[in-house]
């Protein structure tokens, strides 16, 4: 319409001296990948450009998408990059090759899309890939999208959050930001908290309680490919009164799309009550709410000392197993308390630090 | 207010085809043929001048930068008024359209446009409508249609309350509504606007 435009001001008015500009081409900026690239298609209820300032501006149930991404907001600003091209061949020929001003530049449709910014209640899906915030940074070139701010209420998310969301296969996990590497499906969120969806439900017959298990750290890296998420840098995952921290943590999730295990190493402390244990592994095991720890573990409770080749710990019950314990106990620290059976190959400690008296465990 | 003083084209053609043939002048656009000028009908009752089967020509110094046919034109002097159907224009890009220039020429067709003058105060204000559906295709590609829009001489602005829709190498787009401005500076689509950009070619 544009051109329509600019044809009507010759045929209808005087003749007009433009400004200088760069003759431009419409294109999306290159990508680097071409699962990513393809048209964006984009609705809004208005749509507005700004030539000079390289705008344009979407307003209204704005939608925009390409290549099995969706965005949806209120209103979205599109960047946009002059690129130099070639004038279309006119009748002019020869001669317009002599010195002449810059043709005026032509909103919008000559230039590449480098970034759009969408605001206001932000939905974003790619796949089976769902995520809600407030604001958002779609980055053509890099085919990146950055999703921040809270997300609001929805039937999904009904009781909103104060940051953006992501929900990821069953999972759902929050963070300050939330990077979503659209060539590759990787997805890096800052500050990421997420409560695993299995620790939600009861035990085990519906013997024990839920108890949610929520998961920190600094940085989370989800690798769609391998489906795992690597959390890293001050990892924390909480259980009730159990806590357990290292500098890295990897969630693999089953077929179903649950996490079932966590697995912590590079050195891990778990604190439960006066309960102390450290390891270079731990595995958090959501299904049978069991912590491994491996790599030279040692538990300590109440000055008792415990080492093993690996100590299991039952979340629901207190109780510890150990193979090829060797134990340190202060039996005065343990009066009036009882043993329960041994788990079969292992020598056992019940919730109250009862450990083998002595040194060597079975297996 | 050259713009304004100018006025349309078409208007400024049949003013000076009424008048130059008498005057010698030459004038900066002029009416080089028109294949029959007849009585007015009963149809065209109120016009002043009614041209059949007209081609226009628009020169700037010295060249031709549009060109401009219609099946039938009416003019009429009061409010400057005048009627033209089945109009087929070629716009050429070149110092007076410096924005055609990425686009190469530009035919345009629409079925009818009316043209008039209002008083607005001391100013004239040059209106034009297109109206039974107006379209504009580029030499580059660029394509666009509007069922009606309006053309505002002393704003600038062209504005339709009817879909329009556009596009070209890259880019489709459709609005409920537009209103965009010949400098480039304003260009709006609402009541509904959508849109496709294609990445480039030569990209991957």
């Amino acid at each position: 319409m544009i051109a329509l435009v600019a044809a009507f001001a010759p045929l209808f008015a005087a003749p007009a001296v433009g400004t200088a500009h760069k003759a431009t081409t419409l294109q999306t900026a290159p990508s680097a990948v071409a699962s990513s690239a393809g048209p964006i298609e984009w609705h809004a209820d208005k749509m507005r450009m700004e030539s000079r300032a390289h705008h344009v501006f979407l307003d209204g149930d704005v939608h925009i998408s390409r290549a099995g991404l969706l965005i949806l907001g209120e209103r979205a600003v599109a960047d946009l990059v002059a690129q130099e091209a070639a004038p279309a061949q006119s009748a002019t020929g020869a001669a317009a090759k002599k010195t002449r001003p810059d043709p005026v530049a032509i909103p919008g449709l000559g230039e590449q899309v480098q970034r759009f910014v969408i605001d206001g209640a932000v939905h974003v899906e790619k796949g089976a890939r769902r995520a809600d915030g407030d604001h958002a940074v779609y980055d053509a070139p890099a085919q990146t999208l950055t999703l921040s701010g809270a997300a609001r209420k929805s039937a999904e998310l009904p009781e909103g959050s104060p940051q953006p969301v992501l929900r990821d296969e069953k999972e759902t996990l929050s963070g300050e930001t939330i990077l979503m590497h659209l060539d590759s499906d990787e997805v890096e969120v800052a500050q990421p908290h997420l409560t695993l969806l299995r620790s939600q439900a009861p035990g085990a017959a519906g013997s024990a309680p839920a108890v949610p298990a929520r998961v920190e750290a600094r940085t989370l890296l989800i690798d769609q490919e391998k489906h795992v998420m690597r959390f890293r840098d001050q990892v924390v995952l909480h259980r009730g009164d159990l806590t357990v921290t290292g500098p890295r943590m990897i969630a693999r999730s089953s077929g179903d799309g649950e996490i079932d295990v966590l697995e912590m190493n590079g050195g891990v402390q778990l604190r439960r009550g006066e309960r102390r244990a450290t390891g270079r592994n731990a595995v958090y095991d959501a299904k049978k709410r069991t912590v491994v720890l491996t790599g030279e573990p040692r538990l300590y409770d109440r000055g008792d000392e415990m080492t093993a080749e690996r100590i299991e710990m039952s979340l629901d019950t207190d109780e510890v197993w150990g193979d090829r314990v060797h134990a340190h106990m202060h039996a005065d620290a343990h009066q009036g308390e009882t043993m329960p059976a041994p788990k079969a190959g292992t020598a056992g400690a019940n919730a109250k630090g009862t450990t083998p008296t002595s040194s060597g465990g079975a297996k | 207010m050259r713009r304004h003083s100018k006025r349309a084209l078409l208007a400024a053609a049949v003013v000076a085809c009424a008048g130059c043939t008498t005057s010698g002048r030459q004038p900066s656009s002029a009416a080089r043929h028109a294949s029959s000028i007849a009585a007015a009908d009963a149809g065209v009752a109120a016009a002043d001048l009614v041209l059949r089967d007209a081609q226009l020509v628009r020169l700037s110094l010295g060249k031709t930068i549009a060109v401009a046919r219609a099946d039938e034109l009416l003019y009429r002097r009061a409010g400057g008024q005048f009627e033209a159907r089945n109009v087929r224009a070629t716009l050429l890009p070149g110092p007076q359209a410096h924005a055609l220039e990425s686009f190469g020429a530009v035919e345009v067709k629409a079925e009818l446009l009316v043209g008039e003058e209002l008083q607005d105060g001391a100013h004239t204000t040059a209106i034009t409508r297109g109206e039974g559906g107006v379209s504009a295709r580029a030499a580059r590609g660029d394509w666009a249609h509007g069922e009606s829009v309006v053309w505002n001489g002393k704003s600038g602005l062209l504005v339709s309350d009817a879909p329009v829709t556009l596009s070209g190498p890259n880019y489709s787009m459709r609005g409920g509504s537009l209103k965009a401005s010949a400098d480039g500076q304003q260009f709006e689509l609402g009541h509904g606007a959508q849109g496709t950009l294609s990445r480039s070619q030569g990209t991957r």
